[in-house]
């Protein structure tokens, strides 16, 4: 196999879902078209399992409300820790300052909170899985708009890699891997 | 309004709260015919074939997908092939409530359409 042909199947790869994507990659391989139209094809076929995520209304409301709490963690903890912590520690124990460091920086602390939530909650189906990527993308979104851009990228890291420990975690609880089910479609 | 006597109903047959779509009709329909050769692309070619519809290859993977987990069908392995990249088929096969689905959908139309004048009113061959 060529190194296009290898690569295209890659990508290819990570815009299917984790659960059937071998056996839709076998599909398009078989049908022995070249390396472009088998990403086209693939990315196709990823984007129609993303709007499958909002074809029940059950599935559309369990989603409507991951975001409703993870948007909740992302505004009120720094919001919370502005209006009660304002001044300086009395104490200067290397824990106490830890602790007074971490609610500084509540930017972060409730980014990784609601990425934790977005990965390890059980409330959104796993057929509707890549619908936890777009919730992520409207919470990165919303970390834009309550913060500077610089703080805003620092939490939008946290809030990613927590999401990803998190999806971890919850692919462990499950006993492994069931279909569609990841933080995006691949 | 159509008024007279209810259609009769298949035995044991129930109208279920979630009907079947079109798609899902057909989808369900076409597996029943290819037997155990149904998988996405033989679903899609027959349909395309036989309903002369065009659809997505997107639209049969995620309506498969529906359908097992509605468990209308139920899927398999097959053994992986060269053409395929050493990749195996997943083979679908219509359950006993895909079936009964499908049943009940399929006599919901033809109660729609008992009664309509002659020109209107379906025939397996028209």
């Amino acid at each position: 196999m060529s190194r296009s042909a290898t690569l295209a199947e890659r990508i290819a790869g990570f815009a299917l879902p984790r659960g059937c994507r071998e056996e839709i990659l076998g599909d398009l391989l078989e049908s022995g078209r070249g390396a472009g139209w088998l990403v086209r094809e693939s990315v196709r076929i990823g984007v129609r399992y993303h709007g499958e995520c909002y074809r029940d209304a059950d599935d559309r409301l369990r989603i409507a409300l991951l975001f409703a709490l993870a948007a909740a963690l992302v505004w009120i903890i720094p919001e919370a820790t502005a209006r009660t912590f304002g001044g300086t520690s009395l104490f200067t124990d290397p824990v106490t300052l830890a602790i007074v460091a971490m609610w500084r920086a509540a930017h972060l602390t409730s980014a990784a909170a609601a990425g934790l939530l977005l990965g390890r909650s059980a409330l959104v189906a796993s057929h509707a899985s890549p619908s936890r990527a777009h919730v992520a993308l409207g919470l990165i979104g919303l970390l834009f708009l309550l913060h500077p851009v610089r703080t805003a990228l620092a939490a939008s890291a946290a809030l990613m890699l927590a999401a990803w420990i998190g999806t971890l975690a919850r692919r462990s609880a499950e006993g492994g891997v069931s279909p569609d089910d990841s933080l995006s479609a691949g | 309004m159509a008024g007279g006597p209810q259609p009769p109903r298949a035995a044991g047959v129930s109208m279920t709260p979630q009907g079947l779509g079109e798609l899902e009709q057909l989808v369900l329909l076409a597996v029943l015919r290819l037997g155990d050769t149904a998988y996405a692309v033989s679903v899609r070619e027959e349909i395309e074939r036989r309903a002369q519809r065009a659809i997505s290859r997107g639209a049969v993977y995620v309506t498969l997908d529906r359908m097992e987990r509605k468990g209308y069908l139920r899927s398999r392995r097959g053994p992986p092939t060269a053409a395929r990249g050493g990749k195996a088929k997943r083979l679908f096969s219509v359950a006993a409530p895909g079936l009964k689905a499908l049943r009940a959908a399929l006599d919901g139309t033809q109660a729609m359409l008992d009664g309509l004048p002659p020109d209107l009113a379906w025939s397996p061959r028209r």
